[in-house]
């Protein structure tokens, strides 16, 4: 009996609350699977663009890194993995949506501001408002307009016969939104296949469509994502556009370039899904990827700019709150 | 409304393994207060010796259940003793005797009991429901509405518990016939058996057992947890929802758990009360996960000894009663079964990062009641009680979905709890 | 030309809001009973709630109004109250109230815990598990009464369980109310101490000795020893049923040692 005891001793109890088991997706996992996601355009963005893009990813990286060092321990935060691994997404997406050619002492700005201000200001991981990466850029461009115009890059030429000879007219600096809008000159559909494997101008990671398409099955298919929200995005885009063009197909974009070009895919992929600044709940993710696609169309047909993936989204993302307010689901029995 | 949730079932191993009885016990506790409603008073004295089945409490008021002695043996004590989940109460300790009697004390049978002598007899017996709440049964089966449907609950959901459906599988008869027996007393005109599709045997047995009453249906339901849960397996089976704060019987149902209808059948043609019950040992650190015959009030280190010696004695355990999604961890080892415990499991304990919330939206797809435990909570970091009763908080009925599926392994389920203790 | 234009609209449109806004305010003013800011001058302003009303003006206004009774400012205490009464010009009564503290009727030498605890760390919480200590009405320890205490009365002492500071204490009754367990209570002070069992065990005798080193185990001596009247034993407990000089701890001799007296140091 008393032996018995004894070897009770070494048994130690604990009192966890129900329930005793946990599921198989964890933040930290979400965030790695983002990162690996994310590896994709990188491939892409280098490929095209050359070894000058590998800095500007590791500047903004190592820039968001330390700044969310220091803001956490500004904050006197427990420094945890999830955290950093956040901010390493930040950095990477930052780096993305930047030109190739863009300095680094400004792009080292923009993720010190995307971490400090946009991200810990508002409470650190899971508090922020505005997605930081795209907040960051759009600071960017506020601040130097001009440098962020000026340093796109000419891709390199795809192998195997698929470059659609871009060099040989490649006298203006711009990327083909901005020929469209300023130059009005309609790429023909024979550019579909070159700009949907990415050689075109842009900001380093958003050419490549489809190895940006790759990430998102990988987001998708492991379950770090939720599908509704860059489903509802990519449908909202092509059937506003799709209107558009079947009401003046001379005067307004095709909805296959209008996907193809500039940042939809890369913001469909990794800001639209981003879960911290979009709704909780799944009608909300709905109505969030439905808004964000109809802003973006809406911006980049009628407004200045050729571009209104970034404005678009970050419209949403204030509004999400009160999109949650009217979208939650419907309590059991009333 | 969201879905619930498909956990690992982890059954596989203990849902093969027939129900073995334990030797008698050294000793048992039983508590007077292992359902809802009042204590029942004790009415023997310390030292008197007391027969295997003989009342040893009698129910308090009309909500209350008697109790019975488990084994035949000598009254040790009368006190208030410590509860599992930070409960005290007051307890009778039999010690035993070495000469255990047979069953020849236990009420006469009944051969065809109308409504009034079951009711009477299920009162007798002191059965309450056995799948976790523990509301005494004869009040149950007297609702103050006319009920139409009453209901037998084979969805043991939990995983790792596997105590019901060996109870379905092996007393297919007892538990159709108990069923038939609480129809008749609720008078109710139809009977259905819902059971989960992954327990194929029980299915079988049931349907077979079945087949001789007219009016039982066995409705075969998906795969999920919280398929068990009344307003669960109301709304899947009948399209009636049940409005907040209502109970089954508001809108003409009763639910009765497997391991209920058992007792009931034992009670009334055996006269046998509620004295034992089958309880599912299992967990990732037991290397045979079994189904047991337990007296009532064996205390759980004794019901433990005959599976744990294989495993290494060491380090830190999580240990509990019910099913690992709403189970309550031990804090000793010394407790009674309970007429309501339908398993103990033994784990490593998880720890839970506690990571801040991201807003997934995991936690409202999957919610079972149609909350958003995201919003509750955070409403609950900011201790503004009032907002989360706004968003529904009383609706939570504390099934787990939302921790088990958090990706920040944020305890919601204990936050919402805390919550409603302060509104 | 473009320059005066712009300062002669927005001049304009400065004046004109300005006298809209000065005629609003004499018009809708509301008129401030300076009744009820005397009154509020008196209170301690601190909105602790344990009035009832939700905040110190909201009873300052009823107050005023005669609708509360004043005696309600349990930080204020009498002092406040003959405050309020002479500024709204009534008898003082002639009755002496006895001060009261909170008490935590809970002191154990060490807490004794048979498992550890990994869920929210809050006493509401804790008290669905246990939390692991053993004993049942023992303080839990995580400070919810230290939260709810707008005067830092409470702190945790070095056996983990709190304890309230007799010279910070008001008797606001917060505490009372955010203890789960239900162990502190309100105890009357004379002339400055108190004395108190620092236990809230209703289990029996060895089963409190079970779970605690220092608790009540109903042995009486109390009852016997001290003068009649002062302790009562109730549900396995012993309680001071009349508080103030005329008990003398050592002199009972608890055997477990669970009486204490609380003694205030004079407030400077």
């Amino acid at each position: 009996m008393k032996d018995k005891k004894t070897k009770e001793k070494k048994i130690k109890l604990n009192i966890i609350p129900a329930p005793h088991i946990g599921g198989s997706m964890s933040t930290g996992k979400m965030m790695r699977l983002t990162l690996l996601a994310l590896l994709f355009p990188c491939f892409g963005a280098v490929y095209f663009f050359g070894v000058r893009v590998i800095y500007l990813f590791l500047c903004c990286i190592s820039a968001s890194l330390i700044s969310e060092y220091a803001a956490l321990k500004m904050r006197k935060a427990p420094l945890s993995t999830e955290s950093f691994s956040s901010a390493a997404v930040t950095g990477v997406i930052l780096a993305l949506i930047l030109p190739p050619g863009f300095p680094l002492w400004a792009a080292f700005i923009g993720a010190v501001f995307a971490i400090l201000i946009v991200k810990h200001v508002f409470g650190g991981l899971g508090k922020n408002i505005f997605n930081p990466a795209l907040m960051g850029r759009a600071f960017l461009a506020a601040a130097f307009p001009l440098i962020i115009t000026q340093y796109a890059m000419t891709p390199r030429s795809l192998p195997y016969g698929l470059s659609p000879g871009l060099h040989s007219d490649a006298v203006s600096e711009a990327t083909p939104l901005n020929r469209i809008k300023f130059e009005e000159k309609t790429p023909g559909s024979s550019f579909y296949i070159p700009y949907l494997l990415g050689e075109r101008k842009g900001s380093a990671g958003e050419t490549s469509g489809i190895l940006i398409l790759i990430g998102l099955a990988v987001l998708l298919l492991s379950g770090a994502a939720d599908w509704r929200l860059p489903l509802s995005y990519f449908t909202s885009i092509a059937v506003f556009s799709g209107i558009l063009w079947l009401f003046a197909p001379d005067k307004f974009i095709n909805p296959i370039f209008t996907l193809l070009l500039g940042g939809v895919f890369l913001g469909g992929t990794y800001m639209v899904t981003d879960p911290v600044t979009t709704p909780a709940s799944p009608k909300g993710k709905l109505v969030f990827g439905i808004g964000s696609g109809f802003l973006t169309v809406l911006i980049r047909t009628f407004s200045g700019y050729p571009e209104g993936v970034m404005f678009a989204i970050l419209l949403m993302n204030a509004a999400v709150p009160l999109i949650e307010r009217y979208t939650s689901p419907r309590i059991y029995g009333t | 409304m969201g879905i619930g949730i498909k956990p690992l079932t982890n059954k596989e191993t203990a849902r093969f393994e027939p129900i073995q009885n334990l030797p008698v016990p050294e000793e048992v506790i039983l508590y007077t207060s292992q359902h809802i409603g009042a204590p029942s008073e004790v009415i023997v004295e310390k030292k008197d010796t007391v027969r295997k089945g003989q009342l040893i409490a009698s129910p308090k008021g009309g909500c209350s259940a008697a109790l019975h002695s488990s084994i035949a043996g000598v009254v040790r004590d009368i006190s208030k003793v410590n509860m599992c989940g930070g409960r005290s109460g007051k307890a009778v300790t039999i010690k035993k005797e070495k000469v255990q009697e047979q069953e020849k004390d236990f009420m006469k049978p009944l051969s065809s009991p109308d409504a009034d002598k079951i009711i009477k007899r299920i009162a007798d017996a002191g059965i309450v429901g056995m799948g976790g709440a523990g509301f005494p049964t004869h009040v149950k089966i007297v609702p103050p509405k006319p009920v139409d449907i009453a209901f037998l609950n084979g969805c043991e959901c939990e995983p790792f518990l596997t105590a019901d459906e060996r109870v379905m599988t092996e007393y297919n008869k007892k538990v159709v016939e108990g069923f038939a027996l609480l129809k008749k007393a609720t008078g109710a005109e139809k009977g259905i058996i819902g059971i989960e599709d992954d327990k194929p045997v029980a299915i079988e047995k049931i349907t077979e057992a079945a087949a001789a009453c007219d009016d039982i249906e066995v409705k075969i339901l998906e795969k999920i947890y919280p398929q068990g849960y009344e307003k669960m397996l109301i709304t899947n089976t009948t399209g009636r929802t049940i409005p907040p704060g209502k109970l089954p019987f508001d809108v003409g149902v009763t639910v009765h758990n497997a391991s209920t209808c058992l007792a009931v059948a034992e009670a009334v043609f055996e006269g046998k009360p509620l004295i034992e019950r089958v309880v599912t040992v299992s967990g990732e650190c037991l290397p045979h996960p079994v189904n047991y015959r337990v007296p009532l009030g064996m205390p759980v280190s004794e019901v433990l000894r005959y599976s744990i010696s294989g495993i290494s004695k060491m380090g830190e355990f999580d240990v509990y009663m019910g099913g690992p999604m709403m189970g309550v961890s031990l804090d000793s080892l010394d407790y009674g079964i309970l007429k309501t415990t339908s398993g103990i499991i033994v784990q490593r304990p998880f720890f839970r990062k506690q990571a801040p919330c991201v807003k997934c939206g995991r936690c409202v797809d999957t919610c079972p009641m149609g909350l958003c435990p995201q919003r509750l909570n955070m409403f609950y970091e900011g201790r503004d009680f009032g907002s989360m009763s706004e968003a529904g908080l009383e609706n939570c009925m504390e099934c787990g979905c939302c921790s088990y599926e958090c990706p920040s392994e944020i305890c919601l389920t204990e936050r919402f709890k805390e919550a409603k203790i302060n509104l | 030309m473009t320059l005066y234009q712009s300062i002669a609209v927005l001049g304009s449109l400065g004046v004109v809001s300005g006298i809209v806004l000065a005629v609003s305010f004499s018009r809708l003013k509301v008129e401030d009973d300076p009744l009820v800011e005397e009154i509020l001058q008196a209170l301690p302003d601190i909105n602790c709630g344990a009035c009832g009303y939700a905040s110190c003006h909201a009873y300052a206004e009823l107050v005023a109004e005669g609708k509360a009774p004043a005696d309600m400012c349990a930080p204020g205490g009498p002092e406040t109250e003959e405050k309020i009464i002479r500024i709204k010009g009534g008898d003082l009564s002639s009755e002496k109230k006895i001060p009261k503290n909170a008490v935590v009727h809970c002191k154990p030498q060490k807490r004794i815990f048979s498992a550890g605890y990994c869920g929210i760390e809050t006493c509401s919480a804790a008290n669905i598990s246990g939390a692991g200590l053993l004993c049942r009405f023992g303080c839990l320890g995580f400070g919810d009464c230290l939260a709810a205490c707008p005067f830092d009365a409470i702190k945790i002492n070095s056996s983990g369980a709190a304890e309230v500071i007799p010279e910070k204490c008001t008797a606001c009754g917060l505490c009372v109310r955010s203890c789960p367990r239900d162990i502190i209570l309100m105890v009357d002070y004379n002339d400055g101490r108190a004395s108190y069992v620092g236990c809230s065990n209703t289990q029996e005798g060895k089963n409190t000795r079970k779970v605690c080193g220092s608790g009540c185990i109903a042995c009486g001596l109390c009852v016997k020893r001290a003068p009649e009247g002062t302790f009562v034993l109730e549900d396995s407990l012993a309680r001071v049923e009349h508080s103030g000089g005329e008990i003398n701890v050592e002199e009972i001799k608890c055997p477990t040692g669970c009486i204490y007296e609380s003694v205030e140091k004079t407030k400077n």
